[in-house]
Parts: structure tokens; C-alpha cells; sequence
């Protein structure tokens, strides 16, 4: 789902750039990440990273992949979850050249928050009625969200970044290309995503119930 | 000058090189970092161009089709691909030189959990790949292995490993007076 770079213009990610600082700063507040919990956190940002290591470029312009970010933001919260998944997406951009560095606003605000906020409050809305449908929900939707902010953001750079004939100087395509072509493959591996949040967020707090609980 | 510095500087340049829209430009940029690159120059510009290959081939093609049905200017696609690819080289090139830690250094929650993100990545990495060889040893296929029985003990020799080698990279650190607790 990452984007890379030269596809989004200064205009989209300077302001994203300018949010997205502001939200880090909010959340280094918010975070009381004591020591204990460090080497838990690297360890399932770790894993989230090697399930976003396995990609497909799609036609609409950006990847189809797992997240791991629902696992991240119920094993901990969704600050937490924010933080480390925007670490995991600037190691990405700047060591291995996945999703770009001028993107990275963009790609921090739609995985990392929206994916991670959109998880947290996406199980806690169904675990009254069900823990397991719960945890499938918070897989979905934090795959799904983050599809639509980036189709939307890709599809609006011709409108916004264009040449004085109307060519455009970024991304392509408008919104009735990415809409479709980015969203329906995430609605459907969002199914995929929930089954494997749910299997990985059990197992790890079954295997290593001492470790979260503490 | 210091690995901040570097970094605003590279910050500047690829913000630049998104207001200015000429193909020589970014021609000269991949021509002038890969010079300043000297040794390392044909394994960076491998690794951006192959970064790019297949991300941006796809979009370039799919253009190209959409370019068959409606009449679309395909000289912007020189652009992106060029704009792209010079920055992605720049940002190789920094990487190559600079030490990121360093970078962060202004927040020690901010450079520990670097630190750790970075290193527990790379020992996943390794453990997979070390994982996938011995399944290819033993004329096993990644895809075959992929059965309830054989992720389940593997995910957690995975974790268990991971906790283990941070909680010995952390006692390290605060032994060292290098982590408040």
C-alpha cells in the first residue's frame, strides 16, 4: 500500500508533512513507553515489517500487502501502535526504497494512524458482541481505511499538480481509476488480514501471555 | 558536517525536486550523485533502479495501455520515472554515508526505539531467510511448509528469539548507564 516517490506533489506532502508532525509530537506525549516494553514493541513492529515485505504493485498506483498493523495497535494501543508503524515506514523508505521518502507523510498518516486508530476503535465497537468477529473488523478496516485515504490522495494529483495544458506533473490517473483499482483488491485482502490478526494476536497472547500482561 | 545537517540538506533537495519539472534536471542529479558516488556508484544505482523496476514499470505500463484507448500525454511519464529515480538514488546515497542513529539522537525515546525497531527487523529478516534455506536444503518449498503445524512452532521460535535477543540488547544498554529506567 505504500507509495513511492515522485508520484505525489509538494502540495499534498508538505501539508501531510506539517499534520503528521503534529500527531508524532501527540503521541510522543501520550506515550509513557516504559523500558520493559520496548523489546516487545520492536518485536511486533518487526513482524508487521516482514508482512509488509511481501508485495504486489498494482495498476492504480500502489502495492497490495498484509500490514500487521491491527496486531500492533491491539497488543498495545493505538498511539503506540502509531509510533512504531511510522518508524517501520521510515526504516522502509530510507533503507530498502519501500513507499518514498517524499511520500512518507502520506503513507504515515493513512497506514500508521488511520490503519492503527481505525483497528483500535474497529474492535472495541464489536467486542461486546464478539471478540473473534472483533479482531476479523479491526484486520479489515485497518487494511481498508488506509486504501481509501491513499486512492483518494493518488487520484486527486491531476487536479492539483498539473501543467498549464492540463497534463499532469504527478501521479496520472484520477480518482476513477485509483478508487477502484486500489480499493477492491484491499476490500478483498482485508479478509486475509483479519484472519491473520486474529490468528497472530491470540497466539502471542497465549504463547507470551506473561510478557502483555505485564 | 554532522549527520543532521546532511539529512536537512537531502530534505531541501528532494523537496526541490518536486517543484522543478524538467527532465534534464533530474538527468543531471543521477548523473551528479552518481559521480560523488565514485566506488559504490553501480551498486546504488542498481539497487534505486531495481527498487523502482517493478513499482513504477507497472504504472508506466498501465499508462501506456490507458494511452491506447484515450489521448494522454506520455512525456510526463520520462518525468516521474527520472523525478523517482533521483530521488531514491539520493536517499541511497545518504544512507551510505550517514549514520540515521545519529539523526535521532534529540530524543532518546525516539533513537532507542529506532534502534530497536532496526535491529529486531534485520534478525527477523535473517531468521526467515535462514528458515527458507533450510526448507530449500532439504527440497522443501516455502509454499508447502505453510501449514498450521509447521507456522505455529515457527512464530513462536521467531518471537521467543526476538524478546530474548531485546531483552539482552536492553540489559546491555542500562548496564551501561545508556537507558534510564
Amino acid at each position: 500500500m505504500h507509495i513511492p516517490d515522485g508520484f505525489i506533489s509538494p502540495q499534498t506532502y508538505l501539508p501531510a508533512a506539517v499534520v503528521g508532525a503534529g500527531l508524532l509530537a501527540i503521541a510522543y506525549k501520550k506515550v509513557n513507553l516504559d523500558i520493559e516494553k520496548i523489546p516487545m514493541l520492536s518485536g511486533v513492529s518487526a513482524i508487521a515489517f516482514v508482512m509488509m515485505l511481501i508485495i504486489f504493485p498494482i495498476p492504480g498506483g500502489t502495492t497490495v500487502h498484509l500490514s500487521g498493523i491491527a496486531i500492533v495497535a491491539l497488543l498495545f494501543n493505538p498511539w503506540m501502535a502509531f509510533m512504531s508503524i511510522s518508524l517501520v515506514l521510515l526504516i522502509q523508505a530510507l533503507m530498502f526504497g519501500d513507499g518514498g521518502v517524499t511520500a512518507y507523510p502520506v503513507n504515515m498518516l493513512s497506514l500508521a494512524f488511520l490503519g492503527s486508530f481505525s483497528a483500535y476503535y474497529g474492535y472495541h465497537l464489536f467486542k461486546n458482541v464478539s471478540k473473534k468477529f472483533a479482531t476479523l473488523f479491526a484486520g479489515w478496516i485497518s487494511i481498508v481505511l488506509p486504501s481509501l485515504f491513499i486512492a483518494t490522495v493518488l487520484g486527486v494529483q491531476p487536479l492539483i499538480a498539473s501543467a498549464d495544458d492540463g497534463s499532469p506533473l504527478f501521479f496520472p490517473f484520477g480518482l476513477d481509476v485509483t478508487l477502484p483499482s486500489i480499493v477492491i483488491p484491499h476490500l478483498l485482502l482485508g479478509l486475509l488480514e483479519g484472519l491473520v490478526t486474529f490468528g497472530v494476536v491470540n497466539f502471542l497472547r497465549l504463547r507470551f501471555k506473561r510478557a502483555f500482561d505485564e | 558536517m554532522s549527520e543532521k545537517r546532511w539529512f536537512i540538506l537531502y530534505l531541501v533537495t528532494i523537496v526541490l525536486l518536486g517543484m522543478v519539472h524538467s527532465i534534464w534536471l533530474m538527468f543531471g542529479v543521477i548523473v551528479a550523485v552518481s559521480i560523488l558516488n565514485k566506488k559504490v556508484k553501480w551498486r546504488l544505482l542498481k539497487k534505486a533502479f531495481l527498487t523502482l523496476l517493478v513499482f513504477n514499470g507497472t504504472v508506466t505500463l498501465s499508462y501506456l495501455l490507458y494511452a491506447l484507448f484515450v489521448p494522454v500525454d506520455t512525456s510526463i511519464l520520462l518525468l516521474l520515472n527520472l523525478r523517482a529515480l533521483s530521488i531514491t538514488l539520493l536517499t541511497f546515497t545518504l544512507m551510505h554515508h550517514i549514520n540515521f542513529h545519529k539523526v535521532l539522537d534529540f530524543s532518546q525515546l525516539w533513537s532507542v526505539l529506532y534502534a530497536f525497531t532496526y535491529s529486531q527487523m534485520m534478525l527477523l529478516k535473517k531468521m526467515l531467510q535462514a528458515y527458507y534455506c533450510g526448507l530449500v536444503s532439504r527440497g522443501a518449498s516455502f509454499k508447502r511448509s505453510m501449514r498450521k503445524e509447521q507456522i505455529k512452532p515457527l512464530l513462536e521460535t521467531l518471537f521467543a528469539t526476538m524478546l530474548h535477543k531485546s531483552n539482552e540488547q536492553s540489559l546491555g544498554l542500562r548496564s551501561r548507564g545508556l537507558l534510564d529506567d
